[in-house]
């Protein structure tokens, strides 16, 4: 499903260039919950960019669905992230100037989707996330962990086949952190590949494999029933 | 596709730069469609034909040095002598250099029915038989001014009444005679209409100032007279040096002054509305210029504002085209809305002149084309922030800064 083999990036600016990832491997099977942890730093962010295909790297092989990545097009990239890939932001990243209903449809109209479809789909990822009642209201009117639920409805709606969320507990309380965790995993039962990055060891036990980022590099694997506390 | 919807709900939470832009787009357009109006009809003013030969006339006056009355044989020597020089079409003596905007003029009546009398303001121009070949003048019927009929006498002394002909310009005699009507033969104001020439502008060019022209065979010996003169093709400029230096020889006691061109004339008396011009063509510029940098520097406010915004629609599958597109729109949907309210207002304030300042309606074509331009303007000046966002990267959505 998502193949990294040799990923490299680096960051250089005019003093520095920082090796953000080096010789990066790694394999994600099809329906597959995986919860990556390490160091700040670590380059757990731009592993999650690249695979999202936000950023580009400079070699290795990545290999998304069986297309290779690395010769598209900006326009080819942005429409197998809108078909394939669905996003979860620390931060929520929901749109101030948008209501919920709004910005859940942003995905989709960039999908190309009729208004019925459209309509169809926000209502079902709402209901998923239980806002239906909430669709009319602006991000501001709501509750960080509301703000989640809303992200998530729009990662959501467009039914990707990846969902790839950057610490997505981070600004949320352990109540509010559990609720999202319970969502994002009855999600993934219904066959969503799930990479989430996280800081809470509790959460990445949770997943069914979880590997550390030190360095740039896959330091360690752990299987379903992984005992060593991640960093 | 179009993001319409998401677009006007979103610019209704942010109205305050919107409607200022919403404001001068309308403003500009009032603006823009009525001074391009005032252009157009100025322009058609100045290039109007004046229905003499300007390109190849020149004229000048004389000035006495001593004496105070001046003597029509002298006159006549003159302009005999002129007409023999090599490059002159011919010559003939007037009240006034023809298109400097000053002359003489009077009411005229045309008292044929009482109940019904006709009156006109007429440019009464002063000439001799040569005026017509002069001035280059096509007859239309009857005869020109002849030689013997011109009457030499002081202003003073009472010289109406001595005047035994008149020609009128077709545009007079339409106006004192109705359109077409032939008033060879008639009498205006006790004086024998001997014939008609087709419409030309003689002493004024101010449109509306005079009806039309009325040529009549007197010399005024009382004012300096003037001499006009029609040259052969280039050869007006070296007849404005030869000319004067004859008339000195003729009689040295006299001064020759204001030797000029008619199409400087022309050229003088067409000042305002050719200021006109260049003010109101200004104002185009300056005014589109205000607007389009509004509109440059919200569009930039806007695509910096929402430059997270970016990123995160890009994180969600935006292509780069989908975002320039938004803000395209986003400006179509504001000078949209500035070119309706623009319309209404130039509507309003030109229905209001029209009603109290008898001004000429502004044709719809100008609010048209004013349309069409405002909205050009708009996208061309949203372009270039527009285009800027391709350069906004989407990781900005991972990367919180
Ligand atoms: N645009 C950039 N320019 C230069 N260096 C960068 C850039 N983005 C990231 N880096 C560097 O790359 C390295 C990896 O960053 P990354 O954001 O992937 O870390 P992370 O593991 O997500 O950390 P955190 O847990 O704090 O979010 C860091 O050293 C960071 O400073
Ligand atoms: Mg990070």
């Amino acid at each position: 499903m998502l193949q990294m083999e040799n990923i490299s990036k680096v960051y250089r600016t005019e003093t520095v260039a920082t090796h953000a990832l080096r010789d990066f491997n790694l394999h994600v099977q099809s329906g597959e919950f995986v919860s990556v942890t390490g160091p700040s730093g670590a380059g757990k962010t731009t592993f999650l960019n690249i695979a999202g295909l936000l950023e580009q790297f400079d070699n290795g092989r990545y290999m998304l669905d069986g297309i290779s990545v690395s010769g598209l097009s900006d326009s080819a990239r942005s429409k197998l992230r809108n078909e394939k890939i669905g996003f979860i932001f620390q931060g929520f990243n929901l749109i101030p100037d948008l209501n919920i209903y709004d910005n859940v449809d942003v995905p989709l109209r960039y999908r190309g989707f009729g208004r019925k479809e459209r309509q169809r789909r926000i209502d079902k990822a709402l209901e998923q996330v239980g806002l239906a009642a909430r669709q009319k209201h602006l991000p501001s009117q709501l509750s960080g962990g509301q703000q989640q639920r809303a992200a998530i409805a729009r990662a959501l709606a467009g039914e990707p086949a990846f969902l790839l969320a950057d610490e997505p507990t981070g600004n949320l309380d352990s109540i509010m952190a559990r609720q999202v965790m319970e969502l994002l995993e009855q999600i993934n039962s219904q066959g969503t590949t799930i990479i989430m990055v996280t800081h809470d060891p509790d959460l990445a036990h949770r997943a069914q494999r979880n590997i550390q980022i030190v360095d740039g590099e896959v330091a360690d694997f752990h299987g379903f029933n992984a005992t060593a506390a991640a960093v | 596709m179009f993001e319409f919807g998401p677009i006007v709900r979103t610019l209704w939470r942010n109205k305050t730069g919107a409607i200022l832009i919403i404001i001068q787009t309308a403003l500009t357009l009032g603006i823009v469609a009525n001074a391009a109006f005032v252009v157009d009809q100025r322009r058609q003013i100045i290039e109007r034909p004046t229905g003499i030969d300007d390109q190849h006339l020149f004229s000048l006056q004389l000035a006495p040095l001593s004496e105070t009355s001046f003597s029509y044989q002298d006159v006549q020597r003159d302009l005999h002598e002129i007409r023999r020089l090599p490059g002159v079409i011919d010559a003939s003596f007037s009240n006034t250099s023809p298109l400097s905007n000053s002359g003489s003029s009077s009411d005229m009546t045309n008292e044929e029915d009482p109940q019904k009398p006709m009156a006109a303001m007429v440019d009464l121009y002063s000439t001799d038989s040569h005026g017509l070949n002069t001035l280059g003048l096509t007859l239309l019927s009857g005869r020109f001014l002849e030689e013997q009929e011109v009457t030499a006498s002081s202003s003073f002394e009472d010289g109406s009444n001595s005047i035994k002909a008149v020609v009128l310009s077709r545009s007079l005699a339409d106006k004192l005679y109705g359109k077409d009507v032939d008033p060879t033969g008639k009498l205006l104001n006790g004086l024998p209409v001997v014939g008609v020439v087709a419409s030309a502008m003689v002493s004024y060019v101010a449109p509306g100032y005079t009806d039309g022209v009325a040529f009549i065979p007197r010399f005024a010996t009382n004012y300096p007279p003037n001499y006009v003169i029609r040259c052969q093709p280039q050869q007006c400029e070296q007849l404005m040096v030869k000319v004067p230096e004859l008339l000195e020889k003729l009689d040295p006691n006299r001064m020759v002054r204001n030797v000029r061109t008619m199409a400087d004339n022309k050229h003088n008396s067409y000042r305002r509305d050719r200021s006109m011009v260049v003010m109101m063509t200004a104002t185009i510029i300056l005014v589109s210029a205000v607007t389009g940098l509004g509109i440059v520097g919200l569009t930039l406010l806007w695509v910096n504002q929402r430059r997270k915004q970016i990123g995160i629609r890009r994180a969600l599958g935006a292509t780069q085209l989908a975002i320039i597109r938004y803000f395209l729109l986003e400006n179509v949907v504001i000078t949209g809305i500035g070119i309706v309210v623009g319309v209404i207002i130039s509507l309003a304030i030109n229905q209001l002149m029209v009603q109290h300042y008898s001004m000429t309606a502004l044709p719809v074509s100008y609010l048209l084309s004013g349309m069409v331009a405002v909205w050009l303007l708009g996208l061309l000046a949203a372009l270039m922030p527009a285009w800027r966002t391709i350069r906004i990267s989407p990781a900005l959505a991972t990367r919180n800064i």
